[in-house]
């Protein structure tokens, strides 16, 4: 058996192209970030078709449970120079077009595919683990004894007024504005923004705690920033520190 | 502060224990109109530590697709039901998983993919899977194995039903 023969044999293992209601399912050569073979769809009649990737690139960010802004901007600007189209709903697909064409379009798709999922996987931030403010939430039930007000009237700070996540009123002369962040740049930046500007207007009876998810990884810029807005309490040792905040 | 634990013995010990599963779950729409999801948080000694389990169904197609995902922010064990979805393992990979192709059902779990986290974040994919038993053939019988391998104890009242286009109209 020469090289030649050992390779043309190996290749010829390669999953083979299939049929499904009528639809022709075909592998291909390339890869999604979780290794998962790119397969394309070919879809027409006898002398017109179309190719797509059934929304399997979008496929690849649900399936590692991440979560991304404006997936659809993402994926139009990493398969633009393929001159594929994408429809609503995330799937990528090629014009209508003949027979000479179809190879050419399955490896246009295909590679777009690919090139959607990488730029989606690269850029996705983890789902945000559910039970912080969950848990959040119990802790300041438990410890004033009522339920915190979420998503209050909004509290007016020296420029414009704010909602916080939680509005404890502990007395006539105290009220606990409370906002729990995960790190990511959008939940620091609203959390400061609304802190700073309610610190600015200096008004009485309240008192402002940032509560940060410290079972995430946290760059210390970002913790500093926090403190900047109001102080910032690990959730691990909430309890007491907000205990102190309302005495 | 004290130091954060390291990521990957959270997940090895969450692993190691009996769970169960909290809240009640209900398929939504996902955030393209082909799929549709269903998360229940897992639960451990009456705490939410973190975790989610999530199933992914494919209504509109004609064979059996679904995924079934155990997720800490990020994939960690997951089950990908198809079988037009063949699949090749990393060149880093357990001694006794090949290369592939795996050309059917087949499953990532947590041990097989490890070695991609490191101590503060977990992999945005697991590359490596093996091929689902032959016997695993329907949902409700994948959906049991999965969180036996996983601990997570179920009840009936557990149990997704799939959707159907029908059921979702």
């Amino acid at each position: 058996m020469t090289v030649r023969d050992a390779v043309a044999g190996a290749l010829a293992k390669w999953p083979g192209i299939g049929e499904q209601d009528g639809r022709v399912i075909v592998p291909t050569h390339c890869l999604y970030p979780s290794n998962g073979v790119i397969t394309v769809i070919v879809e027409g009649g006898v002398s017109s078709f179309r190719v797509h990737d059934d929304g399997a690139a979008l496929d690849e960010l649900e399936a590692s449970s991440g979560i991304i802004a404006n997936p659809m901007g993402i994926m139009r600007s990493a398969t633009r120079r393929h001159g594929v189209h994408i429809t609503d709903a995330g799937v990528i697909y090629s014009p209508v077009l003949g027979v000479n064409e179809l190879t050419a379009a399955i490896v246009l798709v295909a590679n777009a595919s690919k090139e959607a999922a990488h730029r989606l996987i690269d850029g996705m931030r983890p789902r945000p683990r559910r039970n912080f403010r969950f848990e959040l939430e119990k802790l300041l039930e438990s410890e004033f004894g009522r339920m915190p007000v979420r998503r209050s009237s909004p509290i007016v700070g020296a420029h414009k007024p704010h909602r916080f996540d939680y509005v404890v009123i502990v007395s006539e002369q105290r009220q606990l504005l409370i906002d729990g962040v995960t790190p990511d740049s959008s939940s620091i930046n609203a959390a400061v923004v609304a802190h700073l500007d309610v610190k600015e207007a200096k008004l009485p009876n309240v008192v402002q705690r940032i509560v940060y998810d410290d079972g995430e990884a946290w760059k210390a810029e970002d913790l500093s920033l926090l403190s900047i807005g109001a102080p910032a309490v690990p959730f691990s040792r909430a309890r007491e520190a907000l205990k102190r905040a309302a005495a | 502060m004290a130091s954060r634990p390291d990521i990957r013995d959270v997940v090895d010990a969450f692993l190691a224990k009996e769970k169960t599963l909290a809240g009640l779950g209900a398929w939504q729409r996902d955030s393209h109109e082909r799929t549709y999801r269903w998360v229940r948080p897992v639960e451990i000694d009456g705490e939410l530590p973190g975790f989610d389990l999530t199933v992914k169904a494919y209504p509109r197609n004609r064979a059996l697709k679904f995924r079934i995902i155990l997720a800490y922010s990020k994939a960690i064990w997951r089950v990908d039901y198809a079988n037009d979805s063949p699949h090749i393992n990393s060149m880093n990979r357990p001694d006794d998983l090949d290369l592939g192709p795996i050309t059917g059902p087949h499953y990532h779990r947590w041990e097989d993919n490890r070695r991609f986290a490191t101590a503060t974040s977990l992999p945005s994919s697991l590359p490596n899977a093996r091929i689902l038993a032959q016997n695993l053939r329907s949902f409700d019988r994948v959906f049991r194995w999965f969180c036996g391998e996983t601990r997570i104890t179920v009840g009936s009242r557990d149990m997704p039903t799939l959707p159907t286009p029908d059921t979702l109209l």
